[in-house]
């Protein structure tokens, strides 16, 4: 969990800075200082651009509503191993990332997806944590 | 004295096309040393940012932070705070938000009013090509963070990017830009090598965002100017993009970013997420 919570503590510091953008500017629509979790019913899944999508329905006190989990761009994620065939229409999974700023939204930055079977895999394209400590180029 | 028999007619048709074959043969080799002579053939090839070649240690936070590209004062500064011993102490997120807040207080000076105009109005959230399938503008595309691919064909260079596999045409041929024509999302392109840079005017481009990380606009009136510089260990190629807008500056805007050299990369095409948006899901 340590990993996590740099990882939390690197978004978190990044909040402030209206210039730090991903791919497609996360940080303007998401709240990367905190984190979700969203467990719902696969509906559609693309592996497309500007990033991946997994609309799912979630069931929430006896009513279901869809939601969208966005994760990161689609080259980049092929790069990388995806297929667009990790998940199918029907499946239970757990979408895990950043809220949006909007709380009326039924939307979440999914950094980390958690596969049918368990897996949980990283749906992102960058690993800031990597970063927070090159300062410098090699000598 | 002894003399050389005469050719007989076989002989000196012989003759003729060895002469002819020798010759085509010269004709092919200089044509093939004007090829290799093309000053724009050094950039030839995949060239990836650091969003693609994250491990590489060539790159430092400075980079990750400019991955869609950035003003370069703001690369700059970041980069000389990260370079500062006296700063080690210093949280590295700590020292980008000191530089973003320097960037933005020079920043504001340069905008018009019109310029502030735009840029207050200027919702990602909101942007159809932000939420939808719909390519970036010129500046965005250019400093797109995926990988691009930059080839000759004739008189012109093509640039392909993974980006919304977009392609543009750079053309070399000496040729003015049109004095009138209808503006598109990448405008009109013509470049020359100067002195080992690849310098490329552009004009004619449509109004769009300037990038997501400044949230400028620029108008019709944009002539954006890329000088591509190579460099090595590594082998990379650097972009200075120096935007003049008289509707939204009052003086240029510089704009930096950086690719390797990645002849292994392959690129791929892109595929849009058709949907709805996000409005639906409110």
């Amino acid at each position: 969990m340590r990993t996590r919570h740099w990882l939390l503590l690197s978004m978190t510091l990044l909040l402030p800075l209206a210039h730090v953008a991903a791919h497609h500017s996360p940080t303007m629509l998401y709240d990367l200082s905190r984190e979700i979790t969203v467990t719902g019913i696969v509906k559609e899944y693309q592996l497309g651009n500007p990033h991946m999508r997994i609309y799912l329905d979630v069931e929430t006190n006896g009513t279901t509503e869809t939601w969208l989990a966005e994760g990161g761009s689609r080259t980049q994620l092929m790069r990388v191993g995806w297929t667009g065939k990790e998940v199918v229409p029907g499946d239970k999974i757990t979408a895990r990332g950043h809220p949006p700023r909007d709380p009326t939204a039924k939307l979440i930055h999914m950094t980390h997806l958690t596969l049918p079977d368990g897996t949980e895999r990283f749906s992102e394209d960058i690993n800031y944590e990597s970063f927070t400590e090159r300062r410098r180029r090699p000598e | 004295m002894r003399t050389e028999p005469a050719m007989n007619h076989a002989q000196r048709i012989k003759s003729a096309v060895s002469k002819l074959l020798v010759g085509a043969m010269i004709a092919s080799s200089f044509a093939a040393s004007a090829q290799t002579a093309d000053p724009a053939s050094p950039f030839f090839g995949t060239w990836s940012g650091v969003f693609t070649t994250q491990d590489n240690e060539y790159w430092t936070l400075a980079d990750i932070q400019c991955f869609v590209g950035c003003p370069a004062d703001f690369y700059e500064g970041l980069s000389a705070l990260l370079a500062d011993p006296a700063n080690d102490m210093t949280p590295a997120m700590a020292l980008a938000g000191q530089a973003a807040a320097a960037w933005e207080a020079g920043f504001a000076t340069i905008l018009t009013p019109r310029g502030k105009q735009v840029r207050a109005a200027n919702r990602p959230e909101d942007d159809p090509k932000f939420v939808n399938c719909q390519p970036y503008g010129f500046v965005r595309e250019v400093t797109n963070p995926l990988p691009l691919l930059i080839r000759r064909d004739g008189d012109h260079l093509v640039v392909r990017y993974e980006e919304w596999s977009l392609l543009r045409n750079i053309y070399l041929d000496g040729r003015a830009h049109p004095e009138h024509k209808t503006p598109t999302l990448l405008g009109y392109s013509v470049g020359r090598v100067e002195n080992g840079a690849l310098i490329v005017e552009t004009r004619g481009v449509t109004p769009d965002l300037i990038s997501d990380n400044t949230l400028a606009g620029h108008s019709g009136e944009l002539t954006a100017v890329e000088r591509y510089t190579l460099h090595e260990n590594p082998r990379r190629l650097e972009l200075s993009l120096t935007l003049t807008d008289p509707v939204t500056f009052t003086k240029p805007l510089v704009m930096t970013k950086t690719w390797l050299y990645t002849p292994d990369v392959e690129i791929v095409q892109d595929t849009c997420s058709q949907q709805p948006g996000r409005a639906d899901l409110r």
